[in-house]
């Protein structure tokens, strides 16, 4: 068994239903060929770090699947190729099984990594340790007649 | 004569990473020049089979548009 891991990239001004749309085409053209898909779901929505097809932005789809051969794999490039909506994408081996996607876990460490980064606001006030300065003891008048 | 002391050290030793993601940019940014070029090994001082799959992972990272290839924004402009 071999792991893929395909991340394309999707037209940014496509609305939600649009793009599952989308997701359900690529889905269906591996369909047929011995694979499973292990993962499929938004990764989300990037700036880029150089214009492509002239568009500033890109929604990033992340797919994992597994698959016995693949043979399949030159016909599905080209398919992703000659999409339109889809302005790049790269696939690649990977050593490992994929872990499954939770959206709920990645929530929860999405969370977690904004609460560290988030000073804390209960940092105790440094309280004024100024002591009041008592008023100088003013000498005995015995001791000025002395003088 | 000042000779300078800090010790070079290997930063996927010292944190246990064996595996490197494309997808993980900020980590590979600590890799690069504020051009974009890739630092070499004897600045990083990464050992060659960390560095040979920190430049697989950028390259990755640059064909998929996360990382740029070479970077024309200058700070503070």
């Amino acid at each position: 068994m071999r792991y893929y891991e395909t991340l394309y990239i999707a037209n940014p001004n496509y609305e939600h239903d649009r793009l599952i749309q989308l997701m359900e085409n690529v889905a269906n053209e591996l369909n047929g060929n011995k694979v499973s898909i292990i993962n499929h779901y938004i990764w989300s929505k990037k700036r880029l770090a150089y214009l492509i097809q002239k568009y500033k932005y890109g929604t990033f789809i992340i797919l994992h699947f597994e698959a016995e051969k693949f043979d399949f794999l030159k016909d599905f490039e080209t398919y992703l190729k000659l999409d339109k909506s889809i302005l790049r994408h790269q696939t690649i081996l990977l050593d490992k099984k994929p872990d499954k996607y939770d959206e709920r876990t990645e929530e929860t460490s999405k969370d977690k990594e904004r609460k560290e980064k988030e000073p804390d606001d209960t940092a105790e006030t440094i309280e004024s340790s100024e002591e009041k300065m008592e008023p100088e003891v003013l000498k005995s008048e015995e001791e000025l007649k002395i003088e | 004569m000042a000779f300078n002391t800090k010790r070079k050290f290997c930063y996927f030793k010292e944190n246990a990473i064996t595996d490197i993601d494309y997808k993980d940019t900020k980590l590979l940014r600590r890799f690069v020049t504020d051009q974009g070029k890739i630092r070499p090994r004897r600045v990083t001082g990464s050992t060659a089979r960390m560095h040979r799959k920190l430049v697989r992972a950028i390259k990755r990272a640059r064909n998929i548009a996360l990382m740029p290839y070479i970077n024309t924004e200058q700070e503070g402009s």
